[in-house]
C-alpha cells in the first residue's frame, strides 16, 4: 500500500490505543505529540499495528522509527490491509 | 523517538530558566501588565467621558488627554480605544478637531493593525520548542493541553474587542463585569508569571555566583578533610571496642593479587582515623536522634526461643587408633615391639543453636538475652561427670552463674529470655556425684544490692561474694566475713556491653566499679599456660591510668595464665577453679577458706588437666562460669584439657 | 572501593579531581579519568581487571568489524560478528555468574551430577557487559558509529562513577560527550549536589535502616505479622535509598567531569500502578530490556506475552543467580500484564487511593521475595505476613523498634517524596526566597558530607546491596 493508505489505517488504530478521537496524523508526529504516549502503549500499539497489519517489525525500526511518518513507510512496505 | 524525548525533557528541567523561556517569560509579562495598563486607561477614559458630558470647557484637554494616552499606550491599548475615540469624535467634537482627531485615529489604527499581528503570537511558538515543565509529570506534554490554554485566552480577547461594536455607555456598563473577570483572571496569572519571571532572572543572574560558592564550600570541605586525614596521627587501639585497629599491610604481589592487600588498606584508612573516639561519641549522640530513646533498646534482633533441643545430627567419629611402643625383654635383647590399640570413639551428638547474641538495654543497664533451652546444659553437666570419674577422690562442685537477665528484665519483657533457673536446674539434674552450688536463690535474695554490672557482662565483686559464700557452706570450709574484706572503688566505669551494643545510654551513664581485697596474707604467683614459666606477684593490678573498659582485670590481670595461690589457711584443703571469666571475681573471697588455690581457664590451659591437678594434691575441684559459656563453646575447652597429652 | 568509604572520598575522590581539574586539554582529561577509573577497578579486582581490558579490547575488535562490514554493505557478516560479539559477552557474564546456579540446577535432573563451579563474581560485570552491548547494538542497528579510538570506548566501559553499580549508561548517550564537552563551573557544583545527596541517602538513611532489617530478619528470629510487614516496608525504603543514593553519586561525579547520565530513579513509590513503578525504578535497567529484548521477534503471534515473559525473567535473573530473584521479576511481570490487560482507560476509572494501596503492597511484598534467597525462610515470610505461623499479631519488639527508630522512619518516609523538586517550585515562584535557597543549597551540602562522614568512622557494617553484580 501507499503511505498514505498506511496513515489512513493507522489512524484509527491510534485513536482507539491512546483513546482519543481527535488524534491526526501527520509525518512529524512524534511520542511527545500524545498524551500518554509512553513506552507501555508503544509496546501495545506496535502489537496492535503488527496483529492488524500482518506483519513484523524488526528490532531495529522499532528503535530506530523517528516519527510516525517512518513508521506509516515501513507499515505500508510490509503491511498487508 | 521516546529516549531523546526524555532526554531533551529531562536536560531542559535541569536548566531552570534557559534564555528562551527567559524572553517567553518577558513577553507574557509584558502582556498582563499592558492589560492592567489597558484597564486602567479605559477607566479614565470613562471617567473623562463623564467629566466631558458634564463641562464643554474640559472637551479639549481631555481630547488631549487621550492623544498623548494613545500615543504612549501600546497596542492593545490602542485597539481597545480606537472605537471610543471614534465615537467621541462623531459625538462631540468640530469639524477641524474632527478631521485631526480623525487622521490620528487612523495612523493608530495602521498601527495597531501591523503590531496586532506580531505581538504575543510568539506565545504559540515559544511552547513549541521548550516544553513546559511540570516536575511530576512521567514524560510528555502534549501540544493539546497548550493549544487549550490558548483557546481559554483568545475568549477574552475577542469578548473585549466585541464589546466595542456595542454603544459607548451600555459598552461601559457591561465591560464592567467583563473586566472584573479578566482582572481576576490575569492577575493571578500575571502574579504567578510575573513571579516566574522575576525568580527566573534572579536565579540566572545568581546562577554562576551561587555555584561557585556550592563549589567551593563543597570543594574545600573534601579537600580540607582529606589533608586531615592524611596528615594528621592514626590512632593504633579502639577502647570502646576493646580491640587493636587495623594495621597497613605488607605489599608483596601475592598478597595484591588475592586482594588482601588492597582490603588491607582500605581497612586500614577507614579504621584507624584520626580522632576515632571523638567521632564515635558523636555517631551515638547522632544515632540517639534518631527515635524516642526513653525506652528499652534491643540490640541484635529477638531470638526465637527453643522450647526443647532442635533436630539432633548424630555424627560417629572414627575410631582413636593410637600406637603404643612397648618394650620387651627376652634374654639379653631388648627389642621393642609395638602394638596398636584401638578405642571406639564415644558419640557425641552435634547440637544446634544459638544462646543469643541480642543486648537489651532499659534502665540505662544492658541485659544478655539469654537463649538456651531447658536441657542445652546437659553436655556440660557430662564433661564434668567425667571428671568425676577421673578424680574420685576429689570434690567436684559445679557452679553456674546465672546473668543479669535472670533478676533484672522487665516484667513485659520476659517473653525475650529463656529460664537461666530451669537450664542450671536441669544440669543439676544430670550431675552424678558432683555437687551444684546454688548460687541463684543465694543472688536472687541480694538482687537489691549491687550484684552485677550495669555496663559490663560481669558481676560485681559483691555478687561474687554471695557465690563464694554459697559455695563455702556446700565444701564446709571457713569463710570470712566481708569485714575482712578491704573496699577500692573508681568512678566512671563503662564496661564491655557499651562496645557490644554501641549504645548511648550505657556511656552517657558510667557507674562505680567496686572491688574487695582481702586483709589477710597470701602469695600470688603467675604461671604461663603452658607451664614453662612462673613468677610471683600481686592478684590485683594496678588498674590507676587503665581505661575503664578494661578495670575488670583487676582481679588477676586477666585470663591468660594460672594463678596459684597459697595462703595462711592449714585446713589441708586445695582447691583448683576451673573457670571463665565470672571466675576471677570469686577467687578473692576464698583466701581464708583454702590453703591452695589454683586458678584455671579453660581457655588457656596447654597440659593435661587431670595429671596437674593430681600432681599438685587437689582436694577440691570447683567449676565456676556464667550459663553462657556452660552452655556455649567454652564448656568444651574443659573436655579438651582434660583429654589433651 | 566503595564510594561511601573514608578511603573513597577522602584519598582517591580528591587526588583523582585534582589531576583532572588540572588537566590542560580533554585529551589529557580523558587519559586521566581513564588511568584513575582503571586504578580503581584493579583496587577491587586485582585480578579480573584483565577480564575487563579483554572484554573491551575483543568488543573494540568487533566493532570495527561492524563498521566495515556495514562500509562495504555486507550485512550477513555484519550479522555473523554481532552474534558472536553476544555469544562472547553473555558468555562471559553466564560462566562467571550464573554457572554454578546452572549446574545446580542440572543436577537436579536425576542421572545429572556434575561438579558445581564457584568462581568468584567480578565486580560489576552485569553492568559492563549491558553497557558494551548496548554499543555493539547500537553499533549494529546504524545508530551510531564505529568508535576507533580503543581508549575512548575503554573510557566509555571503566569510567568509575558508574562501572561498579550503575546507572548502565548507554553509549549512544554519551558517546559525544567523550570527545566534545565543556565542564562549567554550574556542572561541577550540581555534581557536588548529586553526590553529597546521593551519600547522605546511602550513609544517613539506608545503613540504618539496614540494621532494623538485619535484627528483624536475621536467622532464627522471631516474627510477628506487625514485624513482619514493619520489616519489609523499612526494606523496601533501604534497597530504595542504598541504590539510588548509589546511582545519584555517580550521576552526580560524571557531572562534575563533564558527562551527564540518564536518570535512573523517580521517586518510584509515587507511581500509581505496577507499570508506572518500572518507569520510575531503576530506569536504565528497564530501558535496556525494553530496547533489546522486549521487542526480539521469536513469539511469532504471541508477541505480547513472549515478549514480556522474557523480559522479566531476564529482570529477574540479572539482579542475582537464584531462583527468588527469578520469580521477584516474573512476579511483576505478571501484574503488568495484569495491567496492560485491563487497559488504561478502566485503570483509570479506578479511586486513585484504591490503586496507590494495591501497587504499595505488591511493592511491599515484592521486596520480601527479593530479600529471601531460600526458598523456605521466603515460604516462612509468607506465613508470617498474614499470619499463618502462629506468629502473633503485633508485639513490643516491634513497638520498640518503631519508638526507637521515629525520626529516622520519618524522615526516610519523606525522602521517598521529590522534596528537592518541591523546594525548587517553591522557589521558581517566590524571588525572595533564591537567595536564600542558594545559601541553604551549600550549607545543606556541607551537613550531608559531615554527618555521613562522621557516621563512616562507624563503617564496620557498611554493604552495598549491589555490589555482587
Amino acid at each position: 500500500m501507499t503511505k498514505q493508505e498506511a496513515m489512513e489505517a493507522l489512524t484509527p488504530i491510534f485513536r482507539e490505543v491512546f483513546d482519543d478521537d481527535s488524534i491526526e496524523l501527520d509525518d512529524e508526529m512524534t511520542s511527545s505529540d500524545v498524551e500518554g504516549w509512553d513506552s507501555v502503549e508503544h509496546f501495545n500499539l506496535i502489537s496492535e499495528i503488527e496483529s492488524v497489519f500482518q506483519m513484523r517489525f524488526k528490532m531495529k525500526e522499532v528503535s530506530g522509527m523517528k516519527n510516525v511518518g517512518e513508521l506509516a513507510e515501513i507499515v505500508a512496505e510490509r503491511g498487508t490491509l | 523517538m521516546l529516549n531523546e524525548e526524555i532526554r531533551k525533557e529531562q536536560y531542559s528541567k535541569d536548566e531552570d530558566f534557559s534564555e528562551e523561556e527567559l524572553e517567553r517569560l518577558q513577553k507574557r509579562l509584558e502582556y498582563y501588565s499592558e492589560i492592567s495598563k489597558a484597564r486602567a486607561i479605559r477607566r479614565e477614559a470613562a471617567a473623562c467621558r463623564m467629566a466631558e458630558s458634564a463641562d464643554a470647557s474640559k472637551k479639549e484637554t481631555a481630547a488631549t488627554d487621550w492623544y498623548e494616552r494613545i500615543q504612549s499606550a501600546s497596542e492593545e491599548d490602542a485597539e481597545l480605544l480606537i472605537d471610543d475615540i471614534l465615537k467621541e469624535i462623531q459625538s462631540s467634537s468640530t469639524a477641524e478637531e474632527e478631521a485631526s482627531f480623525a487622521e490620528e485615529a487612523e495612523t493608530y489604527e495602521d498601527t495597531v493593525v501591523s503590531h496586532g499581528k506580531t505581538a504575543y503570537v510568539p506565545e504559540k511558538k515559544a511552547t513549541e520548542t521548550v516544553p513546559e515543565k511540570d516536575p511530576a509529570s512521567s514524560a510528555v506534554k502534549p501540544k493539546k493541553r497548550e493549544a487549550e490554554q490558548e483557546q481559554k485566552r483568545k475568549p477574552q480577547k475577542t469578548a473585549v474587542s466585541v464589546q466595542s461594536q456595542a454603544p459607548a455607555s451600555s459598552r461601559l456598563r457591561t465591560s464592567g463585569k467583563a473586566v472584573k473577570k479578566l482582572q481576576k483572571e490575569t492577575n493571578r496569572q500575571w502574579k504567578k508569571e510575573a513571579g516566574n519571571y522575576i525568580s527566573g532572572k534572579m536565579i540566572s543572574a545568581n546562577k554562576k555566583k551561587a555555584a561557585i560558592w556550592n563549589t567551593a564550600v563543597s570543594l574545600t570541605l573534601l579537600f580540607g578533610i582529606a589533608a586531615g586525614m592524611v596528615l594528621l596521627e592514626r590512632p593504633t587501639i579502639s577502647n570502646e571496642e576493646n580491640r587493636t585497629l587495623a594495621r597497613m599491610p605488607v605489599f608483596s604481589v601475592d598478597s595484591y593479587l588475592s586482594g588482601e592487600y588492597t582490603n588491607g588498606v582500605s581497612e586500614y584508612y577507614n579504621d584507624t582515623v584520626p580522632m576515632r573516639s571523638t567521632f564515635k561519641g558523636m555517631i551515638q549522640s547522632i544515632r540517639k536522634y534518631m527515635g524516642l530513646n526513653n525506652s528499652s533498646v534491643i540490640h541484635g534482633g529477638v531470638p526465637v526461643l527453643q522450647e526443647e533441643e532442635p533436630a539432633v545430627t548424630t555424627t560417629t567419629l572414627p575410631p582413636v587408633t593410637t600406637m603404643l611402643t612397648q618394650k620387651t625383654r627376652t634374654e639379653g635383647e631388648e627389642t621393642e615391639t609395638t602394638t596398636t590399640v584401638t578405642e571406639a570413639a564415644e558419640e557425641e551428638p552435634e547440637k544446634e543453636g544459638e544462646i543469643s547474641n541480642s543486648i537489651l538495654v532499659v534502665d540505662n543497664r544492658g541485659i544478655m538475652l539469654f537463649g538456651g533451652w531447658e536441657k542445652m546444659g546437659e553436655p556440660y553437666a557430662n564433661i564434668l561427670n567425667r571428671y568425676k570419674q577421673d578424680l574420685p577422690e576429689v570434690n567436684v562442685y559445679s557452679m553456674v552463674v546465672p546473668t543479669v537477665c535472670s533478676y533484672y528484665i522487665p516484667e513485659n519483657l520476659k517473653h525475650l529470655v529463656s529460664s537461666e533457673k530451669a537450664n542450671i536446674d536441669y544440669i543439676g539434674q544430670c550431675l552424678e556425684n558432683v555437687t551444684p552450688v546454688d548460687v541463684y536463690s543465694a543472688l536472687e535474695k541480694h538482687k537489691d544490692e549491687p550484684i552485677y554490672m550495669r555496663t559490663d557482662h560481669h558481676w560485681a565483686g559483691l555478687g561474687a561474694f554471695y557465690a563464694a559464700e554459697a559455695f563455702s557452706a556446700e565444701a564446709r570450709v571457713p569463710f570470712a566475713r566481708i569485714e575482712e574484706y578491704e573496699k577500692h572503688s573508681k568512678e566512671g566505669y563503662v564496661g564491655t556491653l557499651y562496645g557490644y551494643s554501641n549504645d548511648i545510654k550505657l556511656k552517657e551513664n558510667p557507674e562505680e566499679f567496686v572491688w574487695y581485697t582481702p586483709k589477710c596474707n597470701y602469695t600470688t604467683t603467675f604461671i604461663s599456660s603452658d607451664l614453662s614459666s612462673q613468677y610471683e606477684t600481686n592478684f590485683f593490678a594496678n588498674i590507676d591510668g587503665w581505661a575503664p573498659v578494661s578495670w575488670y582485670m583487676v582481679y588477676m590481670s586477666g585470663d591468660d595464665h594460672i594463678v596459684h595461690l597459697e595462703t595462711e589457711v592449714k585446713n589441708g584443703r586445695r582447691l583448683a577453679v576451673i573457670k571463665d571469666s565470672y571466675g576471677n571475681a570469686l577467687i578473692p573471697w576464698l583466701t581464708s577458706s583454702f590453703e591452695e588455690i589454683y586458678v584455671i581457664d579453660m581457655r588457656y590451659f596447654g597440659v593435661n588437666v587431670i595429671s596437674y591437678m593430681r600432681e599438685k594434691g587437689i582436694t577440691d575441684l570447683l567449676f565456676a562460669m556464667n550459663s553462657f559459656s556452660a552452655n556455649g563453646t567454652n564448656a568444651q575447652k574443659m573436655e579438651t584439657i582434660r583429654v589433651q597429652p | 572501593m566503595v564510594f561511601s568509604s573514608l578511603i573513597f572520598l577522602y584519598l582517591f575522590l580528591p587526588v583523582c579531581l585534582l589531576c583532572y581539574g588540572l588537566s590542560p586539554s580533554l585529551p589529557v582529561k580523558n587519559a586521566v579519568l581513564m588511568l584513575f577509573s582503571l586504578a580503581f577497578y584493579a583496587w577491587g579486582e586485582p585480578t579480573y581487571i584483565i577480564l575487563l581490558l579483554i572484554s573491551v579490547l575483543m568488543n573494540y575488535l568487533f566493532g570495527l568489524g561492524i563498521g566495515k562490514c556495514q562500509q562495504t554493505k555486507k550485512a550477513g557478516l555484519s550479522k555473523v560478528i554481532m552474534i558472536i560479539s553476544m555469544i562472547f559477552n553473555l558468555g562471559l557474564l553466564g560462566v562467571f555468574k550464573y554457572s554454578g546456579f546452572i549446574v545446580e540446577n542440572l543436577n537436579l535432573i536425576p542421572g545429572v551430577s556434575l561438579p558445581i563451579p564457584h568462581l568468584t563474581l567480578p565486580i560489576g560485570i552485569s553492568f559492563y557487559t549491558f553497557q558494551i552491548l548496548s554499543y555493539i547494538i547500537d553499533l549494529y542497528w546504524e545508530e551510531i558509529d564505529v568508535q576507533r579510538n580503543p581508549f575512548h570506548l575503554l573510557l566509555y566501559i571503566s569510567m568509575f562513577p558508574q562501572l561498579i553499580a550503575g546507572p548502565i549508561v548507554r553509549y549512544s548517550s554519551i558517546a559525544d560527550e567523550i570527545k566534545n564537552r565543556k565542564i562549567t563551573i554550574v556542572d561541577i557544583s550540581e555534581g557536588l549536589t548529586r553526590l553529597m545527596m546521593g551519600l547522605g541517602k546511602k550513609v544517613i538513611l539506608a545503613n540504618h535502616l539496614s540494621t532494623i532489617v538485619d535484627d528483624f530478619f536475621g536467622e532464627n528470629i522471631q516474627l510477628s505479622v506487625a514485624g513482619t510487614w514493619y520489616a519489609v516496608i523499612v526494606y523496601a525504603m533501604q534497597i530504595y535509598f542504598d541504590f539510588s543514593g548509589y546511582s545519584d553519586m555517580a550521576i552526580g561525579m560524571g557531572r562534575m567531569f563533564g558527562f551527564h547520565f540518564d536518570e535512573n530513579f523517580r521517586h518510584p513509590f509515587l507511581c500509581k500502578d505496577i507499570s508506572e513503578f518500572w518507569q520510575r525504578w531503576h530506569i536504565s535497567l528497564g530501558t535496556f530490556f525494553r530496547d533489546y529484548v522486549l521487542y526480539i521477534p521469536i513469539f511469532g503471534k504471541r508477541r505480547k506475552y513472549g515478549g514480556l515473559f522474557l523480559v522479566w525473567f531476564c529482570t529477574g535473573l540479572w539482579h542475582g543467580a537464584s531462583w527468588n530473584y527469578i520469580i521477584w521479576g516474573l512476579y511483576f511481570g505478571t501484574f503488568i500484564l495484569i495491567e496492560q490487560l485491563i487497559g488504561k482507560k478502566r485503570i483509570k476509572k479506578i479511586p486513585l487511593v484504591l490503586r496507590h494501596v494495591y501497587n504499595k503492597i505488591v511493592i511491599i511484598v515484592g521486596f520480601g521475595i527479593f530479600y529471601f534467597e531460600d526458598i523456605g525462610r521466603l515460604g516462612s515470610f509468607f506465613r508470617n505476613l498474614v499470619g499463618l505461623n502462629g506468629n502473633a499479631l503485633y508485639d513490643n519488639v516491634t513497638e520498640l523498634s518503631v519508638r526507637n527508630n521515629l525520626f529516622l522512619l520519618i524522615a526516610a518516609f519523606a525522602c521517598c517524596f521529590p522534596l528537592y523538586e518541591g523546594v525548587k517550585m517553591l522557589r521558581n515562584r517566590h524571588a525572595s526566597l533564591v537567595k536564600v535557597t542558594n545559601v541553604l543549597q551549600a550549607v545543606w551540602n556541607a551537613a550531608l558530607l559531615v554527618v555521613s562522614s562522621i557516621l563512616l568512622v562507624d563503617a564496620t557494617n557498611n554493604p552495598f546491596l549491589y555490589f555482587r553484580f
